[in-house]
């Protein structure tokens, strides 16, 4: 079967809008993968090369950079709610690249894969399709050719891509905030990991017990093969929060995932062991997912533990990127707190569906705003188009936490008494007002 | 309205039988304005606590006070006030008198003793009224080694539980019962269906201690168990604001410790009416989470602490179920593996006691457990076959096998033994019984371990190892002596006709020992099971377990062909000589 792909027409404005430039553009095609056609929901071209000082700009297409354009996809893959993908890449050149540089094509497309393949909690290459849709645009005869690239049997196929006036899909939207609360206990031996390495675990761990839970779309449970359509009631989502766009309903369905007992690793098989170090997980992650209408139940469970094990590697990795060497493994510091960065959701400019950025403690939306031009090439306004959907933790809270479990001992105690004298203090205000009123009776009469 | 007072016939018959002055609970069960006194418990010396190991639901009601003294009205107070539950608790006494002891009840009203009348109820009827709910699931559980830390992580998974992220789910169904504050408390079912519906609804649900046998009634209760399975929710509801939630963090604590690493193997009972809602067994399924970690917290703390530093000691504590006769309700106790049953004798002797069980019989050993349908293991024998016969009437007195028994025969586990192994399974039938009665902890012996014991002692040469000879009552004497530690008594008899003088020592064993029969002799093996015989005319019938069939585990065709069956006396040959082992059962516990 031809693979093809539908878009909203306005993206050929886009496409049109390199054509000025003298030297060709490259970008990354974003969207949903179904089994009938895939969906793109936006096109973010490849910011210029910056990485080598002595080439300042890209003149030919034989100068892009096959790493550059991967990392690019890399980056992009973490702004995307689960169930998104980049789906290809698309070249804006008048040079006919089917024949010239069909090898620079395949180089390209092969780099995304390994990078996107690297790091497998960011779930970046979709299950069933390994196909990378090529698209070359050129401006100077206004058309374009579409192809499809199988990296696994490097076979080029003819695609169809289809960019329709005002096309809208479907789409349901699902919710869930997925609760961390967790402590790992680190067995002596490895207790001289990286935290790097131990948190790789902990996301493996959290991806195998995602995939044996119960997944409820609006409190119902159902068989895997049903679609969820047939789920629940719809509701329509205000306008504040989609912003400038038609008032199509959008079917928005909250998932509530439920897992089951577990037991305690089989690697330990003593009842007592010796720990080096405890990992205490804290927090939230908050999904927002798009799937198009005909995804089924087992879609949408798939979609979700992707997202959580997307966006907690996304900022995990940005996380070790911020930290210079020495913080990654500090023997002298006994207790560490590491913020994670937070997930805000950005309103896309052509369609319903939201991506996300992440945040560092103490960033605002503007530091959001220069990352989604440079990556995703899109201008968004603070006010209507960046929502905090997590919440920054409180430091000092945090930093008492961590306190707490080290010498729960000492401390055991505290809060007992802290709340007696507040109970007492509160019994002692009560018998004052008591008395004042008693006065104030008998004085009126 | 005041309360309606039911007493089990159990907790009357044990009280029945006290002789000595004491005080005790009383634990009971409402519903409807009724409350079913079923358990007891007397108090001894230190303080002791048998209320988690109580199936939830059943809870302190009031005190008994055994004894002719006058009742010490400050003391009753004492005790009166540790029952929570209701604020009408019972009090009840027991005059020890000279036929038998004297119970009156009364409700204590505002501090005023009222005296009640009661119904007693037969264990059937509770039941039919009642169901059982298993609640299984596991938890793993880490804790730094000190009796704070392991207090503390057990007060936290009990916090836990309280938060309203619990959800209980019937296994291999999609009904889910969810927490209180969601919308639907329960999914997977329209309407507000009672427990007794859901029964009905899917036979999966249920499970009974007699599979395949649930409309015949035998001497054991038929008890319906319900299987819940609970998870945990591990997402919040979109909509709540909760202005401390905050993205990921992670907090890194590099103390070298020595941690306490288990999993909880949660497994929990409830009773609860038939009539209940689904909905309400939320909260009753929680409570019995809590009660099984408080039980669990008790016998983990105990571990550490007598362990006196060496960690090698500490071992899984393990969930044993005991529904002991004449009791009438579930105990649950949870050993660890330093609890061998030697050295746990005085604890059970204690309990014994407390629970006024005989003292005779081991019922609290690990081989006492209550074996649930759902994890009959191993080897699927046949259990107590005889006990769907119809009964016979022979005018006589019956004496039966008392407890279980698997029936062993020819052809199990692959084997051919037709043609010379019938003494052998006999003598596996009988090692099952001491096995099920908690005699012993020893595996029942196969024909290797019953060949090699008998080579071991002497009896035969070391040729008979894997040979195909047959054994007699006189080696299986031997074998449960060695194997099992059990003496028996041999009777001889020269014909077949003479097993009809033999009536009264049968009677006698099965009332006193209640233990098969393995018979041998000049012709062929078989287990005498019981005994119907009529002391005026001399006529005699034999219960008698066959282990010449060679077929499948087929119960029908088992006693349809009379492979399990009553026998006349000239079901013995008389022209053959006999010879019967009877093990004597020890006095332990």
């Amino acid at each position: 079967m031809v693979r093809s792909a539908i878009a909203d027409d306005s993206f050929l404005n886009y496409l049109e809008s390199f054509s000025k430039l003298d030297y060709p553009t490259v970008g990354l095609i974003l969207g949903q993968p179904t089994p009938i056609k895939d969906y793109i929901v936006h096109f973010a071209r490849t910011p210029p090369f910056t990485g080598d000082g002595s080439n300042k700009s890209l003149q030919r297409i034989a100068d892009i950079s096959e790493s550059w354009v991967a990392d690019h996809a890399r980056h992009a893959t973490r702004m995307l709610p689960g169930g998104m993908y980049v789906l290809g890449i698309f070249f804006v050149c008048n040079e006919d690249l089917f024949t010239v540089y069909v090898s620079k094509l395949k180089s390209v497309v092969n780099q995304i894969n390994k990078k996107l393949a690297s790091n497998e909690f960011l779930h970046g290459i979709p299950l069933d399709v390994t196909d990378k849709l090529i698209l070359i645009y050129s401006p100077s005869s206004k058309s374009y050719i579409c192809k499809s690239y199988n990296p696994g049997n490097d076979v080029i196929s003819s695609a169809n891509i289809k960019f329709e006036p005002n096309f809208s899909v479907k789409w349901l939207q699902l919710e869930c905030k997925y609760e961390l609360d967790q402590v790992f206990p680190i067995v002596a031996f490895k207790a001289n990991w990286p935290l790097k390495k131990h948190m790789n675990d902990i996301l493996k761990y959290i991806n195998n017990t995602l995939k044996g839970g119960v997944f409820f779309f609006d409190g119902e449970v159902k068989d895997e093969t049903d679609s969820l359509e047939s789920i629940g009631k719809k509701r329509k989502v205000p306008r504040t929060k989609l912003g400038h766009h038609d008032n199509n309903e959008v079917k928005l369905l909250q998932v509530t995932i439920v897992l089951p007992g577990e037991s305690i690793s089989s690697e330990i098989n003593t009842p007592t062991i010796d720990c080096g170090v405890q990992i205490r997980l804290g927090g939230h992650v908050a999904t927002k997912l798009w799937l198009h209408p005909k995804a089924t139940v087992k879609d949408a469970s798939l979609a979700i533990i992707q997202d959580i094990g997307r966006s907690l590697a996304a900022r995990l990795d940005m996380h070790w990127d911020s930290l210079i060497e020495e913080e990654q493994d500090s023997p002298e510091d006994i207790n560490t707190v590491h913020e994670t960065p937070r997930r805000v959701l950005v309103n896309l400019p052509s369609s319903k569906v939201t991506l996300s950025d992440y945040l560092f403690p103490g960033e605002g939306p503007q530091e959001a705003q220069i990352s989604l031009k440079e990556l995703l090439d899109i201008d968004i306004s603070e006010e209507n188009g960046i929502f905090d959907i997590e919440g920054q933790a409180d430091l000092t809270d945090l930093y008492r936490e961590g306190i707490e479990a080290e010498s729960d001992d000492l401390l055991q105690k505290l809060p007992n008494t802290t709340n007696k004298y507040i109970y007492f203090s509160g019994l002692g205000i009560a018998f004052i007002v008591l008395i004042i009123s008693l006065l104030l009776h008998i004085m009126q009469n | 309205m005041p309360l309606k007072l039911t007493v089990s016939q159990n907790v009357i018959n044990r009280l029945t039988n006290v002789k000595e002055t004491c005080t005790g609970n009383l634990y009971g069960i409402l519903y409807n304005n009724t409350l079913i006194i079923v358990g007891l418990y007397m108090h001894s010396k230190g303080k002791t606590d048998i209320i988690n190991g109580f199936p939830t639901e059943i809870d302190m009601y009031g005190v008994i006070q055994v004894g002719n003294e006058i009742m010490d009205a400050e003391k009753v107070k004492q005790i009166m006030n540790e029952v929570d539950v209701t604020d009408t608790p019972l009090y009840m006494s027991c005059k020890i008198g000279t036929r038998s002891n004297v119970i009156e009840a009364y409700f204590n009203i505002n501090n005023r003793l009222e005296h009640t009348n009661f119904e007693i109820i037969a264990e059937t009827d509770i039941y039919s009224q009642f169901v059982h709910i298993r609640l299984m699931t596991q938890l793993p559980f880490t804790s730094a080694i000190t009796t704070d830390s392991i207090k503390e992580n057990f007060l936290n998974l009990r916090k836990q539980l309280l938060n309203g992220q619990t959800v209980f789910n019937f296994p291999k169904t999609t009904i889910y019962i969810m927490g209180n504050e969601c919308e639907n408390g329960l999914v997977g079912l329209s309407g507000d269906p009672t427990v007794r519906e859901i029964c009905k609804e899917s036979s999966d649900v249920i499970e009974g201690c007699i599979p395949n046998d649930r409309k015949k009634k035998g001497p054991t209760v038929e008890m319906d168990v319900l299987r819940i399975i609970m998870l945990k929710k591990v997402t919040r509801e979109y909509g709540l604001d909760n202005s401390k939630a905050h993205a990921p963090v992670l907090h890194i604590d590099k103390h070298p410790y020595k941690s306490l690493m288990l999993t909880l193997n949660i497994d929990a009972l409830s009773v609860v009416h038939r009539d209940e809602k689904v909905v309400n067994l939320y909260s009753v399924l929680v409570e019995s989470c809590c009660r099984f970690l408080r039980l669990v917290e008790g016998v983990i703390l105990n571990n550490v602490e007598t362990c006196s530093g060496d960690y090698s000691l500490i071992s899984q504590p393990e969930t044993f179920h005991f529904f002991p006769e004449h009791c009438g309700h579930f105990i649950t106790r949870i050993y660890t593996k330093r609890n061998t049953e030697d050295c746990m004798e005085g604890t059970r002797l204690k309990l014994h006691k407390q629970l006024l069980l005989p003292l005779n019989r081991p019922l609290f050993r690990r081989a006492n457990r209550f074996v649930f349908s759902g994890d009959i293991q191993g080897n699927g024998l046949l259990i107590n076959p005889h006990e769907r016969l119809n009964p016979v009437k022979n005018g006589g007195e019956i004496a039966l096998v008392k407890g279980k028994y698997s029936y062993y025969h020819y052809c199990q586990d692959n084997m051919d033994d037709n043609g010379w192994g019938c003494a052998y399974r006999s003598l596996q039938t009988l090692a099952s019984w001491f096995r099920f009665q908690g005699y012993t902890n020893r595996e029942v012996p196969t024909f290797y371990d019953i060949q090699k014991c008998l080579v071991d002692i002497g009896d035969k040469p070391s040729n008979f190892l894997g040979s195909k000879q047959w054994i007699g009552s006189t080696e299986v004497n031997f074998v449960l002596n060695s194997l099992l530690n059990v003496t028996s008594r041999i009777i001889y008899v020269s014909s077949g006709e003479e097993m009809e003088s033999k009536g009264p020592d049968l009677i006698y064993h099965f009332k006193n020992h209640g233990s098969p029969i393995m018979i041998g002799g000049g012709v062929l093996a078989h287990t005498i099971l019981g005994v119907d015989y009529n002391s005026i005319t001399g006529e005699i019938k034999f219960l008698i377990l066959d282990p010449h069939y060679t077929g499948s585990e087929d119960l029908d065709l088992i006693l349809k062909k009379g492979w399990c069956g009553w026998k006349p006396l000239k079901f013995w040959d008389k022209n053959a000589y006999y010879n019967m082992c009877l093990p004597q059962v020890p006095t332990c516990i």
